[in-house]
């Protein structure tokens, strides 16, 4: 038996939601994120520490050729007599470095682009709409090829397929998460009393869209593994003797007949990292969301 | 013999704060053919149990105990296809939002339809649209929602709602998003046409001078609990529960010359369960100690008062 | 109908814009090649005579803006220029692979949505948290399937076992089409597996949220049934965000098709770019990648335009 009598003041503007209160269990009743959390985990350690382990070079010959998994080498061995194993490993380094490198750029692009389409006028926020919807829909491919052509193939035209795909998303995320912000009264209030655009931003909106923004990232990273996969198995990214996890099943796809692991292997890491990151981004959305939660 | 009936009804509904009671026992009944106001603030509930009526609550509400009858039947007992039945062809619903209750991308002649069923020829469709009094029902019939004006889209929600000739039609508000000129205009149609038909009408309204001048009866909504129903008449000028009281002296319009407008002090209750004692006691002014410990029970037969002190009142009339 | 025509016009002239400024990007881009244009453009043991009919053609000594209007005009009439490797006209070089592309386009995006779509449905709709859980699962792998993976696979299963695909043997589709279905299927598959995800995720949302939007409430008020409320009510009006995500990644598999044309061993136009790509021969390159903007530009305006047909909110607003 309880009534409550609500104060009759209204409630405080709640500016800086969330933050220092977070869970400290991470994920709490979600079996799926927390395996995905588990998973890159995983996953970054071994692309971080996997060179100081006792694997063999990842360029270094070992004489055999194309040896199938098993014997002596893990994984085999590729057509130049590589340990697949130490290479995979430099895949996995290549192939989240990339993505998440470029992902990190577009997101401070896509962050300052976003909050300003939301913070100016109608004129130049419906330009910046404009803009994203175009590069948006325009085929990566044809821009990595461009970026192929003009720099010589290499990471290069990669990471700017990757850039090309992630910001539009970014900035959109942001804009609309920045956008009833913007409308709320004590913005409006903070307008009206002198604060500098600069400090709205700081003060008002980064705190705002800090919660979208972060679950958006781990979609954009699984995307651009995604891209860069496609970018370094047709050969326009990452180049020998280098290697990516795509490049990796861009050589291995030749000899699948005789040695299917060396193109299957990296590829279903790839799947799994891409898997990591995808899981992590919709527990994430789902812990800023909450109008999810009732619909489970 | 009520045709639409609310017995006790206690709806809950799960939030992130845990449960909050929405209807507290609340008891209301419609007879066939009458037309009667529900009253109240926003968030008293009124709207819960027009949307009970049909069993229509959100995903997050629950039924706890009480009970709802159409017709004599148990709407909470009712399966599937005699729940659909039931929405279609018994009842009808007006809701307050116009255009966002009718499918941005069909035609409005798809849409009636639809509602009546078959392959109703165009005759037949302009005829609906001629009964709710649309100036051009051919050019009605080919318009999407978006290109009329929330008066229009009224007038073909209310001739939606009357398309099966339901027995009853509970209208949630359907004035108040409308443009003040037309209000009235609205409401008479949707009178007349449900008296015309002798269907009973449920109005849940914030307009107590509408309610006034259409009214038969008036159930008085605070708290979840129906604190007073009586004859529209006797209520507005002998109003008994405290509430109702306070109501009417904040309602403009029912003032006398030079008097002022009393705002009711402090705001509704939320419940989060059974409460022992009267809702309103917290802002009334008269409360008693019985008030805060002890529900009050209704009193009297054509004019149902919840509140402690009515018999004293009713003695000293 | 004129507001249509009205809406029509601007989407026009919007795709031109894009157009234009796209091949300014590809002009732009394949006059910063290191190198003067006409070596660039020619192979490298052309002769003098060759060299000057080039710098003619292009007017290679006029003013940059003055080259691109005739470099455009000469896109514009058909005239991309020769490969420099094989020494013939790359219009009809794509033209001979076009058919290829497009069917793995057409065909890889009819699988998305054959997929994506009911699932996406039964994931939006069903209120049961098995079902929910197992969508959610079955989405995020999706999302998840590198189209290589996929491809690779295919191609290893295909030439191990015995199953009625083939790896490469492409017929055109009305010679042959049990053949054509043949090698265009796992190929349409490999890169339709993302497009599915998408797809499938933006279903969901979109019913979802329509589930919840007056007008379907009160088409429940109203006793329409289930299956009532999601022919009239949640198909059409989810169709416009998934159609928005369809429309991007029919871009996308545009060169999406490269991946399972170079898997397959398939000549379409995404391989031959790839190789063009790898033996520098600039005219083939610039060509096809003229070609396929092109050919999305000219996909965005018909689905832009499609939109105003399925929403007419939609075509009402822009108008204005």
């Amino acid at each position: 038996m309880s009534v409550t009598f609500p104060s009759p003041t209204p409630a405080a503007p709640a500016a800086p939601s969330a933050g220092r209160r977070r869970p400290r269990v991470p994920f709490k009743g979600d079996p799926l994120g927390r395996f995905g959390l588990f998973l890159l985990i995983a996953l970054v350690a071994i692309g971080l520490f996997g060179p100081a382990l006792p694997i063999g070079s990842p360029t270094e010959s070992t004489g055999d050729r194309l040896a199938p998994p098993g014997d002596g080498h893990l994984l085999g061995t590729d057509e130049l007599g590589r340990a697949l194993l130490p290479r995979i490993v430099e895949g996995i380094r290549e192939t989240i470095l990339i993505a998440t490198g470029v992902v990190l750029v577009a997101t401070v692009v896509g962050v300052l682009a976003g909050c300003f389409a939301a913070l100016a006028g109608r004129r130049v926020d419906e330009l910046i709409v404009r803009a994203t919807d175009v590069i948006f829909s325009f085929p990566v491919f044809l821009i990595a090829i461009l970026v192929s052509v003009v720099a010589g193939p290499g990471r290069a035209a990669a990471m700017a397929a990757v850039f090309a795909v992630t910001l539009p998303t970014m900035v959109r995320v942001v804009r609309a998460a920045a956008l009833p912000v913007v409308e709320r009264d004590f913005v409006t209030a903070a307008e009206v009393a002198g604060a500098s655009r600069w400090r709205l931003l700081r003060v008002h909106l980064l705190p705002n869209v800090r919660g979208v923004v972060i679950g958006q990232v781990a979609y954009a990273i699984s995307l651009g593994m995604l891209i860069e996969g496609g970018m370094s198995f047709l050969g326009l990214g990452v180049q020998a003797p280098a290697a990516s996890l795509g490049s990796l099943v861009g050589s291995g796809r030749l000899y699948l007949t005789i040695d299917p692991a060396y193109a299957l292997v990296p590829g279903v890491v790839l799947g799994l990292a891409v898997l990591a990151f995808n899981l992590v981004g919709d527990a994430l959305r789902r812990e800023t969301d909450p109008t999810l939660e009732r619909e489970a | 013999m009520a045709f639409l009936e609310a017995r006790d009804l206690v709806v809950e509904y799960a939030t992130r704060r845990g449960p909050v009671r929405a209807l507290d026992e609340a008891s209301l009944e419609v007879a066939a053919g009458e037309v009667v106001g529900v009253v109240g603030e926003s968030g008293s509930g009124k709207s819960t149990i027009g949307v009970a009526l049909a069993r229509l609550l959100p995903g997050n509400a629950r039924v706890s105990s009480g009970d709802v009858l159409v017709g004599g039947r148990s709407v909470l007992a009712m399966g599937d296809e005699e729940l659909r039945a039931l929405r279609r062809d018994t009842l009808g619903f007006v809701f307050q939002d116009p255009i966002g209750t009718l499918d941005p991308t069909a035609r409005i002649g798809r849409q009636l339809g639809w509602m009546i069923g078959g392959k109703p020829g165009d005759r037949e469709l302009v005829e609906h649209l001629e009964r709710v009094r649309l100036p051009d029902p051919e050019r009605t019939l080919r318009a999407f929602p978006h290109q009329l004006s929330g008066g229009m889209a009224q007038r073909v929600s209310i001739a939606l709602a009357l398309a099966r000739a339901p027995q009853a039609v509970i209208a949630d508000e359907p004035t108040a998003s409308l443009d003040a000129s037309v209000r009235s205009e609205i409401l008479e149609l949707l009178v007349s046409l449900t008296r015309e038909a002798g269907t009973a009408l449920m109005l849940m309204s914030h307009d107590l001078r509408a309610v006034r001048r259409f009214c038969t009866r008036v159930a008085v909504v605070y708290g979840g609990r129906v604190v007073e129903t009586a004859p529209a008449q006797e209520l507005f000028s002998s109003p008994q529960h405290p509430y109702t009281r306070a109501l009417l002296d904040a309602a403009p319009g029912a003032e006398a010359p030079g008097e002022t407008l009393r705002p009711i002090a402090g705001i509704p209750p939320v419940l989060h369960g059974a409460f022992r004692g009267c809702a309103f006691v917290g802002r009334c002014a008269c409360a008693v100690e019985a008030c805060s410990v002890e529900r009050p029970v209704v009193h009297s037969d054509d004019h149902d008062v919840l509140c402690h002190l009515a018999p004293v009142k009713e003695k000293a009339a | 109908m004129g507001q249509f025509a009205r809406f029509a016009g601007v989407r026009l002239l919007i795709a031109f814009v894009t157009l234009a400024v796209i091949s300014v990007a590809v002009f732009a881009a394949m006059r910063s090649v290191p190198g003067s244009y006409a070596d660039v453009m020619l192979p490298t043991n052309a002769r003098p005579e060759a060299r000057a009919a080039l710098i003619d053609k292009y007017g290679l000594d006029d003013p940059l803006p003055a080259q691109y209007l005739k470099w455009a005009g000469n896109a514009l009439t058909g005239d991309l220029g020769d490969s420099l490797t094989s020494g013939d006209s790359v219009v009809s070089e794509l033209g001979s692979r076009a058919a290829v592309t497009v069917e793995l386009a057409l065909l890889g995006g009819l699988l998305a949505l054959l997929v994506g779509v009911p699932l996406g449905l039964v994931g939006g709709i069903s209120r049961s948290r098995r079902a929910t859980g197992f969508v959610r699962v079955g989405n995020s792998v999706l999302l998840s399937l590198p189209d290589i993976l996929v491809g690779a696979l295919l191609v290893w299963v295909i030439s191990t076992y015995e199953v009625p695909f083939t790896v490469g043997g492409w017929e055109p589709l009305f010679s042959d089409p049990y053949a054509n279905l043949q090698a265009a299927l796992p190929a349409a598959l490999t890169i339709s597996v993302l497009g599915m995800g998408f797809v499938m995720t933006t279903t969901r949302g979109a019913v979802a949220q329509i589930a919840s939007e007056p007008y379907v409430q009160a088409a429940i008020a109203r006793g329409e049934t289930r299956g009532q409320i999601v022919r009239r009510h949640v198909l059409r009006n989810s169709s416009v965000p998934v159609l928005t995500v369809f429309a991007v990644y029919l871009g996308y598999l545009l060169g999406g098709a490269v991946i399972a044309e170079v898997l397959f061993s398939l000549d379409g136009i995404g391989r031959y770019v790839i190789d063009a790509t790898g033996h520098r021969d600039y005219p083939v390159v610039q060509g096809a990648v003229l070609v396929a903007a092109a050919a999305f530009v000219l996909i965005s305006m018909l689905v832009d335009l499609l939109y105003g047909v399925l929403d007419p909110r939609i075509g009402a607003r822009s108008a204005k």
